[in-house]
């Protein structure tokens, strides 16, 4: 993992110094210079006015080449400064999280919006978590435009799309994010001791420290399942269900090669490791495949039990909102 | 080859035209008749100062009228894309081309993803752990003779070489431009196929159309293609049925643009509900001009 050390080291701009106390600054080292190198400077210096000429390889100054494509006059005094705060462009979702909104298309009447994330100039990115967002909004002059759903992916670090459930045309609007600053997580034992194959309609409510989360429907077999979900009160949730054939594992056939025991999750789940990933994506409403986790031959006679678990967060507490104008984006569309 | 120096890192342009100037304004009689006192104090000077081009960073005394201050995340010279720093770090030529080498460094929070390599190892999952989402395909480079396109073919390469006659020299080299390139982005949408409406966009550049919708006994198979005109990693996404009479969504081969997905029963909607969810190249339509100063 990359240090802070190793960071910083990254972040250093080539012009300065690796260490600033060399041996050329030290007292020891004026003593003996300046007669030295006074006795010749004379020639030295001449020598040096008489050579003297245009440096070849630097750039024409009329035509400088700069990446944020401005232009600057030969007058110009350029500085370089190390960031310490957000790149330019972005604002503060957090103390440690900057977004920017970056990209913007629209398809079949809805707009999505992708937003790009940035660590301070002094942190480091490698173990600097993404923040969670509970709702997004876009204000615009005639209303508010409400989420519809939004995406994080691990291979895609620090972008984040989100659907609207309409066009945004005004190039007054302004994208709200409010974070979630806290929430709570549960996990509900749905069913202990069910069937290997299961559908159920009629809607299920679970609680989760006083808020509650509705299953609207629940299916599973020996292949795969499906569950949706909603939250009644609008609280910003995650939901995830995880469906386990217990009393296959360990199980060796004919062939020595071992049964695995068979899940059927939602959730983060990878040849048994879990864990929690993901930045999390909050809605109020839901529905996911039941997917099939790890290599594994299926004998239901193995099969002892089935357990349903409900794993729900709900987010408690969310912080004042944040707000990007996206006029940028109607000037460009896209960023860069 | 040009490469980063620290001789001319640092220096302005205008701090550098006004050494040359001063140079040759001067002349050799001061230079004869002064050489001895004056390099007694300059040599003193230097040894108490840092050199001049560290002595002009931030503290500068130049009046604000004439300063411009440039923050950076990497480098002083770096492109920003979405949020990955872009830096040029080596120009060089062979006999038949110009090979420019960048650096993509992302500035992204990243600690979901140093926990996932950590949990599971940094390729058996999730690619290479030093991919950095953003794919620079097309490019420019501006010459005194001329533009020179060129393109890099695949994303995880960080050279691009542009074709050049014989006896090209770098000293022609102008500017440097990066036409088309991508960025890796989440998605996650949901849409719906019909017979009468069979084609869509997903997202800029690709579309899903309906190629077989059939009745089988006591299932619905249905078969879409997807199609792009831009760079598509087909692994990195899947395509899935919404709703719970769905039983599975099968990708046709690895890198096939074919999904197959099994309906139970034969109340399959007319509008076929459908979803897209994981990440795809999204194309960027500003483009973006990369700095050579800090390789002159």
């Amino acid at each position: 993992m990359t240090s802070p050390e190793d960071v910083k080291k990254l972040i250093a701009s080539p012009y300065e110094p690796d260490d600033p106390k060399g041996p050329k600054s030290g007292v020891a080292f004026r003593r003996w210079a300046v007669p030295v190198i006074a006795g010749v400077a004379g020639v030295a210096v001449a020598f040096a006015f008489l050579s003297s000429s245009p440096e070849p390889e630097s750039a024409d100054p009329a035509t400088p080449i700069d990446g944020t494509g401005a232009s600057l006059t030969p007058e110009d005094e350029v500085v370089f400064v190390a960031q310490e705060g957000f790149p330019t462009g972005f604002s503060e979702l957090s103390d440690t999280v900057g977004i920017r909104p970056l990209m913007m298309y629209d398809i079949d009447g809805r707009t999505y919006i992708t937003v790009a994330s940035s660590v301070t100039g002094t942190s480091d990115a490698a173990v600097t978590l993404m923040d969670s967002v509970s709702r997004w909004e876009v204000e615009t002059p005639s209303g508010t435009i409400a989420m519809e759903d939004q995406a994080a992916n691990e291979v895609a670090p620090g972008l984040i799309q989100i659907g609207f459930e309409s066009q945004i045309t005004s190039s007054a609007a302004t994208l709200v994010a409010h974070r979630a600053a806290s929430s709570s997580t549960s996990t509900i034992v749905l069913i202990d001791g069910g069937p290997t194959s299961l559908e159920i309609e009629e809607p299920i409510t679970v609680d989760v420290d006083g808020v509650p989360i509705v299953i609207d429907s629940l299916f599973y077999n020996d292949i795969w399942g499906h569950f949706a979900w909603h939250s009644p009160t609008g609280v910003a949730a995650t939901v995830e269900v995880i469906v386990s054939f217990l009393g296959t594992e360990g199980i060796v056939n004919d062939s020595e090669l071992p049964l695995r025991m068979i899940s059927f999750s939602s959730a983060e789940v990878f040849f048994g490791v879990e864990g929690d990933f993901d930045v999390p994506q909050w809605n109020t409403s839901g529905e996911e495949s039941l997917d099939r986790h790890g290599p594994f031959r299926y004998d239901e006679s193995t099969v002892e039990s089935v357990m349903v678990e409900v794993r729900v967060s709900v987010v408690d507490q969310i912080d004042p909102p944040a707000l990007f104008p996206l006029a940028d984006l109607f000037a460009s569309n896209t960023g860069g | 080859m040009l490469s980063p120096g620290r001789a001319f890192l640092g220096i302005t342009q205008a701090e550098k035209t006004r050494r040359i100037m001063r140079r040759r304004t001067i002349g050799i009689p001061v230079a004869v008749f002064g050489a001895s006192a004056l390099a007694v104090v300059l040599v003193s000077t230097l040894i108490d100062s840092p050199p001049a081009a560290l002595a002009q960073a931030p503290t500068s005394t130049l009046s604000a009228g004439d300063q411009t201050t440039v923050t950076y995340m990497v480098d002083p010279h770096e492109t920003i894309a979405g949020s990955t720093s872009i830096v040029a770090t080596e120009l060089s030529t062979d006999s038949d081309s110009v090979d420019l080498r960048f650096d993509l460094i992302s500035f992204a929070p990243q600690g979901q993803r140093t926990a996932v390599h950590e949990a599971f190892g940094d390729e058996a999952f999730f690619g290479h752990a030093e991919f950095e989402g953003i794919y620079l395909r097309d490019w420019v480079l501006e010459t005194a003779e001329g533009p020179i396109a060129s393109s890099i073919p695949n994303p995880g390469v960080n050279v691009v070489r542009f074709p050049v006659e014989q006896g090209f020299s770098l000293t022609a080299v102008q500017n440097v431009t990066i036409e088309e390139y991508f960025i890796a982005t989440p998605l996650r949408s949901a849409f719906t196929l019909s017979d009468s409406d069979f084609a869509k966009e997903l997202y800029p550049g690709v579309s899903i159309e309906l190629l077989h919708r059939s009745d089988q006994d006591d299932a619905t198979i249905v078969q879409v293609e997807i199609t792009a005109e831009i760079p598509m990693m087909h692994s990195w996404f899947g395509i899935v049925g919404v709703g719970s009479g769905w039983r599975s969504a099968v990708r046709e081969a690895e890198g096939g643009p074919r999904w197959t997905l099994t309906w139970i029963g034969k109340d399959l909607p007319e509008d076929i509900p459908l979803e897209i969810a994981g990440v795809a190249w999204i194309e960027g339509s500003v483009p973006l001009h990369l700095s050579l100063e800090g390789l002159r």
